[in-house]
């Protein structure tokens, strides 16, 4: 008869998380944290974003203190405090520097439909522009023409592939309704 | 990130005393995470929240968006360069920063290996 071998226990495994929310998630932390945390990433959700900005554009603070004109100590404070502390000067310094287009919105979301007629309002506009500069110059007209195919294609790709995403509706009915007999006519 | 066993303990400290000071080093830990991810090398990492300790440890302290006045706190981690990551080692408040350092640094020297004669 063999004796049971004798095993030492096993180290448990690290316990490796991508993220923050899932490190929260994972350990198991209280709802209080999950609250804070929430609250501050709610406060700071357009700070991030301008440094997200600065970043990318690969600026440094200092660079936006020099529009800003103040020290990058300030700018510093402005990306690691809240959004209610920022005010369009500052914003409209972080567009400039990174050279980038900031939008910003306020109130009520748009809801999906909404939002799609806005943007195909504001896709009208902006092709009846491109129409009316196609009749100044033969050469632009060209390419205004070939932009235009290219941008129907593909806006006509986007809708048909969301199309036939869509659940399979029940078999339209179809109702004949018959007409009264023509009367004969004789020749 | 991996989390090293120090954290447990002092985790459930914090989870039942002091959630907020958690929650605002955690919010912390989050921006630096998205600072590295564009960084080719950790040593480049730099902000206001970040603190140089030896052995190559960083503490990250509370300080930042939180709408009341928050405890003294620090997270220690640890970035491993070579296989890119983050070790969250303990987190501890100014009272208990010594041990908390001394703690961070065994970890440290326990990830380094053996050495061979």
């Amino acid at each position: 008869m063999s004796t049971p071998r004798h095993r030492p226990p096993s180290k448990p495994a690290p316990r490796t998380y991508a993220s923050v929310e899932e490190l929260i998630k994972g350990e198991g932390l209280g709802d209080k944290i999950q609250q804070a945390y929430a609250q501050m990433a709610q406060d700071t959700c357009v700070t991030d974003g301008l440094t997200r900005l600065r970043r990318r554009a690969k600026l440094t603070q200092a660079d936006v203190a020099k529009r800003l004109g103040v020290t990058q100590a300030a700018v510093s404070k402005i990306e690691s405090g809240r959004d209610e502390t920022l005010t369009l000067a500052i914003i409209s310094a972080y567009a400039s520097t990174s050279r980038q287009r900031i939008n910003l919105s306020f109130g009520r979301p748009l809801t999906h439909v909404e939002a799609v007629k806005q943007h195909a309002l504001g896709l009208r506009h902006h092709l009846e522009a491109l129409t009316s500069l196609a009749h100044k110059d033969e050469t632009i007209a060209r390419d205004i023409a070939g932009f235009f195919h290219e941008a129907s294609r593909n806006i006509d790709q986007i809708v048909n592939h969301c199309r036939e995403r869509l659940p399979k509706s029940p078999k339209m009915e179809v109702r004949m309704q018959t007409l009264a007999p023509a009367p004969v006519v004789s020749r | 990130m991996q989390i090293a066993p120090d954290f447990e303990r002092a985790k459930r400290y914090y989870d039942k005393k002091r959630p907020a000071e958690l929650a605002a080093v955690l919010r912390n830990l989050a921006r630096l995470l998205e600072q590295l991810n564009s960084l080719p090398h950790c040593r480049a990492a730099h902000a206001g929240f970040l603190h140089h300790e030896p052995a190559g440890i960083w503490a990250l302290d509370q300080k930042g968006p939180s709408r009341t006045k928050l405890q003294e706190t620090r997270l220690y981690v640890f970035p491993a360069e070579e296989n890119r990551v983050l070790h969250i080692i303990t987190v501890g408040n100014k009272n208990s920063q010594a041990a908390d350092l001394r703690c961070a640094l065994d970890f440290v020297r326990s990830l380094e290996p053996p050495h061979q004669p």
